[in-house]
């Protein structure tokens, strides 16, 4: 027992005398995670693959601001559109806070958007590495668009798709705070939002 | 006592959504098409009734994480089985009622613990169009009314047991009469052509006359309101009158057509 206290003591004075290396810094502590929110979209399971071959959970994105929207590599029409909106937003943003958000490019068609093609897409579009292009299977799909309700439909005998154009961002823990819909959206309001959720002023988002 | 008890649990046995019905299958023409073209529907089995509480029961009881208390504000809303009185419990005279106020991504979750899987729009419309007679009574006198008429009711609190309301020809129950019912693709686009609708122009083609005038068969109107609640829904609602069956792919070695 004595030998025990003894034991407790020296380590106690070790700890002191090494300037308790070991407790946390407040840096480290802000940037520990604490649960990830309940109604976040990263609670969505599954494995993801990017344009750059990584096999990716959504949870990795944690932390950084994402900006997102669901797209399809073979379009013409809207997702090039889509994706000069989300740059459209970036740019509008001020030099600091622009360069502190993420994004993310989800395909609705999994069945031939393969990491080649959204990598491709990826450099036709000349994105940057702030830009992930992701994957997933017929089921994750189906349900990141249902959280999102995006909706999108293959049409018959074609390889197009019908679907919505919506920008969504979230926040650093990946709950949805901000919405638009269609294209060619006046940038204010989304901006308004990524400044606030990067620098943590907004009243809209923590 | 003993025997009378087990006479007694014979005679009500309790139907459970294990029936299987099995669809031959074929083309129809959907109330909305991208295309105008008919489509062609697989052979499948769906639910000969929809699920019930007890049912859902089972389900929550393995899959602790679909519990009320448990599941996620992703998943589902905060009404999600609020009919219930707690995690595991509900009243006993609602057995056999088709289980409500589940969310599309709880629904989805319970038809794949039971390794099937919720029916396409399609699949479901295929066999909505079957009345008591006919595999397809949407020409036939008076039933477009009564569904209308069911539209019109509020639905009944509480919900009779499953199997009490109405049998189609295929041998399904309640497909019209109790509940509204998920489907898989719930999310998908209706009538629009092209990429580069955005949803707005979508809604408007559904909810104004142009949807209408544009919809098939404009005396569907039954069709029509189906249609535009779904393309209401979001994935984690949940609906005092929304409930759901579970259909599957036919087997291998199944019949062909």
């Amino acid at each position: 027992m004595t030998k025990r206290v003894y034991l407790f003591l020296l380590c106690t004075l070790f700890l002191i005398l090494t300037g308790c290396k070991e407790t946390p810094s407040p840096e480290t502590q802000e940037h520990t995670p604490g649960p990830l929110p309940e109604n976040s979209l990263y609670q969505l399971e599954g494995e993801w693959e990017t344009g750059a071959g990584e096999k990716v959970a959504l949870a990795d994105f944690r932390g950084k601001v994402q900006m997102l929207s669901m797209i399809y590599t073979t379009c013409q029409g809207a997702c090039p559109r889509i994706v000069a909106d989300m740059k459209a937003l970036q740019e509008a943003m001020s030099e600091q806070t622009g360069g502190e958000i993420e994004f993310l490019l989800v395909t609705m068609d999994p069945e031939n958007d393969n990491p080649e093609a959204l990598q491709r897409f990826a450099e036709e579009q000349r994105l940057g590495p702030e830009w992930r292009l992701v994957r997933g299977s017929e089921n994750q799909t189906q349900e990141i668009s249902a959280v999102l309700n995006s909706k999108y439909r293959k049409l018959e005998g074609s390889t197009d798709f019908a679907h919505s154009n919506l920008i969504t961002i979230l926040n650093k823990d990946g709950v949805i705070i901000h919405q638009q819909e269609g294209l060619g959206v006046p940038v204010e309001g989304g901006v308004e939002v990524l400044e606030g959720l990067v620098t943590g002023t907004a009243p809209c988002c923590q | 006592m003993h025997l009378l008890l087990l006479l007694l649990s014979l005679v009500m046995v309790a139907p459970t959504s294990a029936d299987m019905i099995p669809v031959g299958g074929g083309s129809y023409l959907p109330q909305y098409t991208l295309d105008g073209k008919e489509v062609e529907v697989k052979p499948f089995l769906i639910g000969k009734y929809p699920v019930t509480n007890a049912e859902y029961l089972e389900f929550v009881r393995e899959r602790p994480e679909w519990r009320r208390s448990k599941a996620k504000s992703l998943f589902v809303e905060t009404a999600y089985l609020s009919h219930w009185k707690g995690d595991l419990s509900f009243d006993s005279a609602q057995a056999n009622s088709p289980v409500i106020n589940v969310s599309w991504f709880a629904a989805r979750a319970y038809c794949q613990w039971r390794g099937m899987r919720l029916p396409t729009q399609d699949e479901w419309e295929f066999v909505a169009r079957a009345s008591e007679t006919q595999l397809d009574g949407t020409s036939e006198p008076g039933y477009q009314q009564r569904i209308l008429s069911w539209y019109s009711r509020p639905s009944q609190d509480p919900l009779p047991p499953v199997g009490t309301v109405f049998r189609n020809v295929l041998g399904v129950n309640d497909i019209h009469g109790l509940v509204w019912e998920w489907v898989d693709d719930y999310n998908t686009v209706i009538a629009a052509t092209g990429d580069s609708r955005n949803k707005g122009e979508l809604d408007r083609n559904l909810y104004c006359a142009a949807g209408v005038n544009s919809a098939t068969s404009p005396s569907d109107y039954a069709a029509f309101m189906r249609y535009a609640f779904r393309s209401s829904l979001k994935g984690s609602y949940t609906l005092q009158n929304l409930g759901f069956r579970c259909a599957a792919d036919f087997p291998k070695g199944g019949p062909e057509r």
